[in-house]
């Protein structure tokens, strides 16, 4: 082996990728040769000096900069395509990703460099809660829809309002697993009446009261966006809520406000991430974060649409009721029994009691009136076939969970083809919703 | 050479951003090798390479072959890396209005960044079998295969690599030498 053919090996004899026999050659050439030996030298300093190197930037820590970085302009990329079902749905699968956990916590610092970033081109802030608040004053309709992390199916909302902002008329499309026990409903509330379909029992049932009014109003304030942001108006003012508004200069890209509750609030531990459209100053989008174990987790998103689109009049009513649907109406007929001057306790015992009366004289209208006015007929289908004979014993009441009602254990005689039996039963009594001097049975028997 | 590019490209597309984390470890290295003998500094060449990755991920809908994912990642770092320049220039020049200096007080630079600059110099196919093999983390023929080359033609084109970078880093020590002079 000659010198040049010697050099021509070297960088592939140090790397190691010569053959046994080539890599003989060379050890042999270079025993004898000092020139090829300096070189040699010289290609092994510089294969040094390219793996030292590597090393050193192979620590940088650039993951969870670009990954923040990331999850910073999805969001915002995102908001401005809202209304792309396919993006949203993608998503809602990047908010579940552990990504958001590492990206929430560093939302404040991104918001922080950015400012810095962009400090020579824009001047200060010029966007302030305020402006947002003035804007929901307009606001006559709304449409929203609320999506928790873990659930696939959103609750949606639809809100028309009086000019003074008061709640006019609402939709609610409640899924499952809001309350697997009555299983997917939709909501009406129109002229302080509830409607309230459920969909698996295929019960339709109208209700006023004003303790469901005032449970109904609460829970449509939370969603709300000009109440929310109000709130955290105040909730900042009176220093239990810290504001950091990062106003993009882009006029396209929402403005981001992100609202923390100080350890000093009542609710701490909650920090929601607020989008407001720069031309409206309306809020497109709010997430919600709740602190643990150190980090804000993301909880959910609630998302605003068609602002002032106005909603028909028929998605306040629920015409589409199947026929079939059982109606129980206690809003134009009076139902359950007047509990006079009667103790809890002694009406409670006096509804069974007047109720297994009505079945063993089979008087169903009597029976339905106490049974939350329930239909006669599905009465007289449920219970026709079944004969009652005799009252055995009604005991003492217990209080229960559920709707502040009381159990009345009862004991009855029913006879059905021919066969005599007892049987114990524990139904539940309680005062009408919205009639409370009355009683009615809420179930159980 | 373990998982490829292309499933984690796919991850990424389906949703499960979390898995560009591997693409970023994996390259982190290429591209700031790649950046600070462009860009001179090592803090800029990690800004300007956080922006390339940035701007990889929301492309990545539109990489049509993510095979070749490394060229086209290069190819952004090179677009990145040329509007900071620009925008440095512009600063500089605003910067020289304002305080009539004529010297700006030169960036901190890299460790190594003799090396790294000198790299930077290198024509497009010797300087990506340098990044992949050293910055990378690639083998030889893993540079082979991801570069689509024979080995034989890896092997050469490194040992060309080698010379020019050690041609390159001796003058730049010979013209130290005569500064210091």
């Amino acid at each position: 082996m000659n010198c040049a053919e010697c050099k021509e090996h070297l960088v592939a004899y140090v790397e190691g990728l010569l053959t046994e026999s080539q890599e003989q050659a060379i050890a042999s050439h270079l025993k004898e040769c000092p020139v090829c030996q300096d070189e040699l030298a010289e290609v092994t300093r510089l294969h040094n000096r390219l793996v030292a190197n590597g090393k050193v930037l192979a620590e940088s820590k650039l993951e969870d900069k670009v990954l923040n970085r990331i999850f910073r302009e999805q969001s915002l990329k995102l908001r401005k395509v809202s209304k792309l079902n396919e993006q949203l749905q993608l998503w809602r699968k990047i908010m579940k990703s552990r990504i958001t956990k590492v990206a929430a916590a560093a939302v404040i610092v991104i918001a922080v460099v950015l400012s810095l970033t962009f400090l020579e081109k824009s001047v200060a802030p010029a966007y302030a809660l305020e402006q947002t608040i003035q804007a929901n004053h307009t606001v006559r309709y709304l449409h929203m829809r609320d999506f928790k992390a873990d659930k696939d199916e959103p609750k949606e909302f639809w809100i028309e309002f009086y000019e003074d902002g008061q709640v006019k008329n609402v939709r609610m499309h409640m899924p499952e697993w809001d309350a697997p026990e009555d299983g997917a409903k939709v909501i009406v509330w129109k002229e302080n009446k509830a409607q309230v379909w459920l969909k698996k029992k295929n019960i339709l049932a109208t209700i006023k009261d004003k303790s469901v009014a005032a449970h109904m109003l609460k829970f449509i304030e939370e969603l709300d966006p000009r109440l929310a942001v109000e709130h955290l108006h105040e909730r900042e003012e009176q220093g239990k809520v810290k504001l950091e508004i990062e106003e993009p200069s882009d006029k396209a890209e929402p403005i981001v406000v992100t609202a923390t509750y100080l350890p000093e609030s009542s609710t701490p531990n909650r920090r929601f991430v607020l989008f407001v459209d720069q031309a409206t100053k309306l809020v497109i989008a709010m997430e919600t974060y709740q602190l643990k174990d150190g980090e804000y987790e993301y909880v959910g998103i609630m998302e605003y649409y068609d602002y002032n689109q106005p909603i028909e009049e028929k998605m306040f009513t629920l015409e589409q009721v199947p026929d079939d649907a059982m109606r129980i109406d206690q809003v134009t007929r009076e139902v359950g029994l007047a509990r006079g001057n009667l103790s809890d306790e002694e009406i409670a015992v006096e509804v069974i009691r007047q109720f297994l009366e009505a079945l063993i004289a089979r008087d169903y209208a009597k029976a339905s009136k106490l049974y939350q006015g329930i239909p006669v007929e599905f009465l007289q289908k449920q219970l026709g076939k079944k004969k009652f004979v005799r009252i055995v014993s009604i005991g003492k009441p217990t209080p229960s969970d559920r709707n502040n009602s009381l159990r009345v254990p009862c004991k009855y005689e029913i006879e059905v083809d021919g066969v005599k039996s007892v049987v114990q039963s524990y139904p539940y009594v309680r005062p009408v919703f919205g009639q409370p001097d009355r009683w009615t049975i809420d179930g159980g028997i | 050479m373990g998982t490829t590019d292309k499933y984690y490209i796919e991850r990424c597309l389906d949703g499960q951003p979390d898995d560009f984390r591997y693409l970023i470890r994996r390259y982190q290295a290429v591209l700031l090798a790649h950046l600070a003998g462009k860009l001179g500094n090592r803090d800029r060449a990690e800004e300007a390479a956080q922006e390339t990755l940035v701007r990889a991920y929301f492309g990545l809908g539109k990489l049509k072959k993510p095979d070749s994912f490394f060229s086209w990642l290069l190819g952004i770092a090179n677009r990145v890396a040329k509007e900071q320049q620009r925008q440095e220039q512009r600063r500089r020049q605003q910067e020289n209005i304002r305080s009539f200096s004529k010297e700006i007080p030169t960036p901190e630079l890299s460790q190594d960044y003799g090396l790294e600059k000198a790299i930077g110099e290198l024509p497009d196919s010797h300087r990506k079998v340098i990044l992949l093999r050293y910055y990378g983390g690639y083998s030889c023929s893993q540079v082979a295969e991801q570069l689509d080359k024979p080995l034989g033609t890896v092997t050469k084109t490194l040992s060309r690599a080698y010379a020019a970078l050690r041609k390159s880093l001796q003058q730049k020590s010979d013209r130290n030498c005569e500064v210091q002079k």
